[in-house]
């Protein structure tokens, strides 16, 4: 029997450049960053981070934001859906928040610590009929999808919804400034003026299922790679994230000269981009168009992988190509950078997320067949 | 849909307290990498000296609560208002210790990590018995490392704090000879005790099947 199609059907997103994911496509389009500078996070330090500010807590908007896929999709409920949850710190925000006021554990609900704890948030509002969360720290909604696929693919689930979540917590902002990596002002991706990312908070939620609707977008595959380098630092040369997008390729049997759009990982680190433009310029020559969206988004970590597939199923479905903001003098001048977004025919789309471990993970998305 | 899984081969460490690696000092002989890596990396590696059949393809781990030494160490210095330590951050995501056995061994295959409370060693196995479909072998782990300073606030029914289950396995189409269930051993954590049976019980069989339900 041939292997199920995957299609998105529907999906929601918020974070610090939109409400939804209409308002950050338009924002992306408009270069209107969401990323703010903050000195309440570090001691005499100001940094740039990408925050959402709304009256709710973090928890009522994921809850809405999967109330809203739910209704845009065919289902009356999730009964006979699979939930994945992608996000690298799962509940630390609130670990943090009760540690720092008490000064010990004793407090800590571990079910609300622990990465499940976005799963046992929903379980909540929702009933899924199994649930399954990936942590593989800014990776982790990339693999949440790959697996939704290949769930989809060997027919065992028709319907699986794919949550990435990620929010701000201390550990993750002091954790890469003491790492060097944090920039002061939003993220410039592949300019040689670049000098650090933007932590960001982000949700992501799609529906993925084995039928297509209108507009559906269908995923294609999902490269998988390890660098077996370097626990925070990619191999120079994108040997990693090279082979993640040679497999994605491969298995969908799509020619690196048919890919009309890359989502770049490009997370403004010196490391991150010069590895992937290697990659990227490998494999792809100057001709694929290539853009980062994080100086809009920020880094939504372990959000980032779903966020980032919401970023190219809404270009696919536009026609329009997503264009880099603050990229003035890239380093790789041969990569063809999208300054402008522009209406673009095109069919396939890749989206790369790269991670701590180096851990790699190739989308590859496309316009149903 | 129900996939049987052979048990290749199996292995397991449990501690009371910190569990001994007697062989680690060979395994990793460079001080300097080995002094890098984490409790959990280090069992894992010494797990991984224990099984057969499994000649670097993809690996599937799973914990509930993942790095909690390094987590620990990230707090603390947060409440005391002390700089963060880079390899601490480094060290605290979750997929720290397979990809430390990735490094080791040049393993550049996929390599996932999994956290689903309690379920945690159940979403391995069927994650590993979807994987497995492909035809592969593939490695299955799980860990937990909760020999923290002061875990006693919040701990009070895991007796063994230090614990850790690795599973070779393929896809068969013969029948499970080995029921999927829970340990029966007391105090082991929820989140690797499916594998911990497994693990327990498959030696004493000729060839050990679970069925696993996806």
């Amino acid at each position: 029997m041939p292997p199920n199609s995957v299609f998105i059907n529907a999906f929601e997103s918020v974070c610090c450049a939109g409400e939804s994911s209409e308002a950050l496509f338009e924002a992306i389009c408009a270069h209107q960053s969401g990323i703010k500078t903050f000195t309440e996070f570090i001691h005499d330090k100001q940094i740039a981070l990408g925050k959402i500010e709304k009256p709710f807590s973090i928890d009522e908007i994921l809850e809405l934001t999967c109330k809203k896929v739910l209704a845009k999709s065919n289902l009356e409920n999730f009964e006979n859906t699979l939930l994945v949850v992608g996000s690298s710190v799962g509940g630390m925000q609130t670990t943090e928040a009760i540690f720092l006021r008490d000064h010990h554990y004793a407090n800590i609900d571990p079910k609300l610590h622990a990465i499940d704890a976005i799963a046992h948030t929903l379980s909540q509002h929702f009933t899924f009929s199994d649930d399954i969360s990936f942590s593989t720290a800014c990776t982790s909604s990339a693999n949440a999808l790959g697996y939704a696929h290949e769930m989809i693919v060997k027919g065992v689930y028709e319907n699986v919804l794919v949550v990435g979540f990620d929010t701000l917590s201390l550990t993750t902002i002091r954790g890469f400034d003491a790492l060097g990596v944090l920039s002061s002002r939003p993220c410039q991706p592949f300019d040689v003026s670049r000098d650090g990312m933007n932590v960001a908070e982000g949700i992501a939620v799609l529906l993925l299922q084995n039928k297509p609707h209108k507009e559906s977008i269908e995923l294609l595959g999902v490269g998988y790679s390890s660098d077996a380098h370097h626990m925070a630092h990619p191999s120079p040369d994108g040997a990693g994230a090279l082979c993640a997008m040679q497999k994605v390729l491969k298995y969908a049997h799509v020619q690196p000269s048919e890919i009309g759009y890359i989502n770049a990982h490009g997370t403004g680190t010196t490391a991150n981009d010069t590895s992937e433009a290697n990659a990227i310029e490998t494999l792809f020559g100057s001709h694929v168009p290539v853009s980062s969206t994080k100086s809009i988004t920020g880094h939504t970590l372990g959000a980032s992988g779903a966020l980032e597939a919401i970023i190219c199923v809404l270009a696919l479905q536009k026609q329009i190509l997503p264009p880099n903001t603050n990229l003035f003098e890239p380093e790789h001048k041969t990569l063809h950078f999208v300054n402008e977004a522009k209406t673009h025919r095109f069919r396939y789309a890749l989206s790369n997320s790269l991670a701590f471990g180096g851990n790699n993970t190739a989308l590859l998305l496309g316009l149903p067949q | 849909m129900k996939v049987n899984l052979e048990i290749l081969s199996s292995a397991y460490l449990l501690g009371v307290k910190s569990i001994e690696l007697p062989h680690i000092k060979e395994l990793v002989p460079q001080m300097m990498t080995r002094r890098r890596l984490t409790k959990a990396a280090k069992i894992c590696v010494e797990l991984l000296n224990c099984v057969e059949q499994f000649e670097g393809g993809r690996i599937l781990c799973g914990s509930a609560f993942g790095e909690l030494e390094t987590t620990a160490n990230i707090l603390n210095a947060i409440k005391d208002e002390q700089p963060l330590s880079p390899t601490d951050f480094q060290n605290s995501v979750y997929n720290t210790a397979v990809s430390y056995l990735s490094i080791l061994y040049h393993n550049q295959n996929e390599i996932l990590t999994l956290s689903c409370g309690d379920k945690t060693a159940l979403s391995v196995l069927k994650a590993g018995a979807l994987k497995a479909l492909d035809g592969d072998v593939l490695l299955l782990l799980c860990f937990e490392t909760l020999d923290i300073p002061n875990i006693e606030q919040i701990n009070h029914c895991i007796k063994y704090l230090e614990s850790g289950v690795a599973l070779v396995v393929r896809a068969t189409e013969e029948k499970a000879t080995l029921s999927l269930q829970k340990s029966e051993l007391a105090g082991v954590p929820n989140s690797i005790s499916e594998m911990l049976h497994v693990a327990q019980n498959a030696p004493t069989l000729e060839c050990a099947i679970i069925e696993v339900n996806l």
